[in-house]
């Protein structure tokens, strides 16, 4: 470099007091289990009626059984809808769930098994045809995330797994889904705020995540014309099993406090964005994403 | 230049556009709703509120007509009083003042100009005068002159719609602040023509590109205080002030340059400023919400 910077002085000591919020812990495998955590994800806010909003319809939540999932399930509910649960062993978290949603007078189907394999999306709203007779609302939610410090850590392997889970099942899930959705119904991705600031710690997760963005916006353009709104949500850092499970123990108790509300959402904070995007409030909406993040990305 | 560009022939390309809209226009801004044909939708009768604001009140600049009735009405069905801010449209704003209170809420009207700072003042301390609190501002008042050309956007003109669609949003959420609390929030609204850019509105769009930086930073400099700040970003929306501002050739078509083929009503974007002033937006802040039809999909 031929400019000559001016030489350091010295330097100034730059701190700052973060807020502790859950105790320190990690879970050793993909998802993780929402009953393992300590405190536990509020999922619920009792003080949110439901109005009839989504009365009558059916939905399909990928990853419905904890975390976001389980709070956009439980929402839906409320609103009047049957759940179709799509998940992956963790039936407890699913069972949780599906006692909750049965307690609210609606129905719940619980459906386990592997995204990543084609016929598993088929057979997954096959199961919630032939259970409910019809589907209205798509939830695609289910993610993974494995951190690791460098793109020479990332396996072929984890790189193709990260895709096949978080993007790849949205093409198989939907494409399946496509015959018997109308005008009216709704698809709603799952992306991530570090599909928009990256994550140096989660290069794949990002990329699939800047990839459901992309494939969020095509997707409305290709279905506008069937009146199918297509739109995502964005979550910031959000206490759910999947932090537990990806991240390292030490990096939990301070999770999201970067952002500037200083803290992590809860999936209850998110549920009423989804129910938005799900129902007739939005009929004027697709292809946006919605950022829940407590203002750490502020892009959109 | 080094490049030739021949041009070899032509293909014309035809698009048949859905008509919605009778041809009209309206001489004066702001546009009166009394005077449009078809009426704007602006309430959904089949929308049942659980008092998501509860006793909350609410000032809404321009909530007399458009998007500003739609969000008035749908804020007052979810139990809040109404403060409607307005310029002299005293029969659009009456006309909303009754829907508000056929919801059992109080509706405060205030005509007056908003690029005066004392005005803006006065909103506040009225508003306090009469509810003794504030909980939600919705700035969302706004003026646009149709130009061909930056050459005749007169220095006037210019001043004007950013004396009215940006500084009261200075002067309003100043005068607010000492009463906004934690839980309380402002909504301010930009337009899809921030993020596109519009020939036409070349003042108009940049004053929406100010307000989406304002609601940002706004967003930053008050989340220590637990105030959530966003913004919607609408589409082509029916509201008067289409009709005061478009040329007429341009109404029957307007909005089908939308994705959907088709402007919005007013009633579509409300439950998008509903969710933004209720604890159903909790971990939102600092953002901007699209409600354009598909048009642009940069969120």
């Amino acid at each position: 470099m031929n400019i000559q910077l001016p030489p350091i002085l010295g330097y100034q000591e730059q701190c700052e007091q973060l807020p502790l919020q859950f105790p320190s812990q990690h879970q050793s495998m993909q998802p993780g289990f929402e009953t393992l955590m300590e405190p536990k994800p509020i999922f619920d806010n009792p003080a949110y009626i439901g109005t009839g909003k989504l009365k009558g319809k059916i939905a399909l939540v990928t990853g419905g059984d904890s975390g976001i999932g389980r709070a956009v399930c439980v929402a839906f509910a409320k609103e009047g809808a049957d759940i179709s649960i799509v998940y992956y062993n963790e039936h407890e978290d699913a069972n949780n769930t599906k006692r909750y949603i049965e307690a609210m007078g609606c129905k719940c189907l619980l459906i386990s098994g592997d995204l990543r394999n084609e016929a598993f999306c088929c057979q997954a709203v096959e199961m919630t045809l032939s259970s409910f007779g019809r589907l209205d609302v798509l939830v695609n939610n289910a993610g993974v995330q494995f951190p690791q410090y460098s793109l020479t850590d990332i396996t072929t392997a984890q790189l193709e797994t990260t895709f096949q889970v978080n993007l790849f099942s949205m093409f198989h899930t939907t494409k399946a889904a496509l015959p018997f959705l109308k005008s009216g119904n709704s698809i709603i991705n799952t992306t991530s705020v570090s599909a928009y600031n990256g994550s140096e710690l989660a290069i794949d997760y990002s990329a699939s995540k800047g990839a459901i963005v992309s494939y969020t916006r095509a997707l409305a353009r290709s279905l506008v014309s069937s009146g199918i709104r297509v739109n995502g949500v964005a979550p910031g850092a959000v206490w759910t099993p999947l932090q537990p499970a990806s991240w390292p123990a030490d990096i939990v108790p301070t999770l999201g406090t970067e952002a500037p509300m200083r803290r992590s959402g809860q999936p209850f904070e998110l549920a009423p964005t989804y129910v938005y995007l799900a129902s007739d409030d939005s009929s004027y909406v697709t292809g946006q994403i919605l950022h829940v993040d407590g203002g750490l990305s502020m892009q959109s | 230049m080094d490049f030739e560009f021949p041009i070899l022939g032509y293909h014309e390309q035809c698009q048949r556009l859905p008509v919605r809209f009778p041809a009209q226009h309206q001489p004066l801004q702001p546009g009166l709703e009394t005077e449009m044909y078809p009426k704007p939708v602006f309430d959904n009768p089949n929308y049942v509120g659980t008092g998501k604001l509860n006793n909350k009140v609410a000032i809404i600049t321009g909530g007399d007509s458009g998007i500003g009735r739609a969000v008035s009405v749908l804020f007052a069905k979810e139990g809040a009083d109404i403060v409607i801010v307005y310029y002299n449209e005293h029969e659009d704003a009456q006309i909303t003042k009754s829907y508000v209170e056929a919801q059992g809420r109080r509706c405060l009207l205030l005509p007056g100009d908003l690029t005066e700072e004392s005005f803006c003042q006065e909103i506040i301390s009225q508003t306090i005068q009469c509810f003794g609190k504030l909980d939600i501002l919705v700035n969302n008042a706004a003026v646009q002159f149709w130009q061909d050309g930056l050459e005749n956007i007169t220095a006037l003109q210019l001043y004007l719609t950013f004396q009215v669609n940006v500084f009261p949003l200075f002067f309003v959420t100043k005068a607010a602040l000492p009463y906004l609390r934690q839980g309380s929030c402002i909504i301010n609204t930009t337009s899809v023509v921030a993020y596109e850019g519009f020939e036409y509105l070349i003042d108009y769009s940049s004053t929406k590109g100010a307000i989406m930086a304002f609601t940002r930073s706004m967003a930053r400099s008050l989340v220590p205080k637990g105030i959530r700040v966003n913004g919607v970003a609408p589409g082509p929306i029916w509201t008067p002030l289409q009709v005061a501002s478009l040329p007429e050739q341009n109404i029957p078509i307007f909005g089908t340059e939308s994705l959907m083929k088709r402007a919005g009503q007013p009633v579509e974007l409300a439950p998008a400023y509903l969710y933004l002033a209720s604890d159903d937006s909790t971990y939102v802040t600092g953002q901007i919400l699209h409600v354009n039809g598909g048009l642009v999909m940069s969120s």
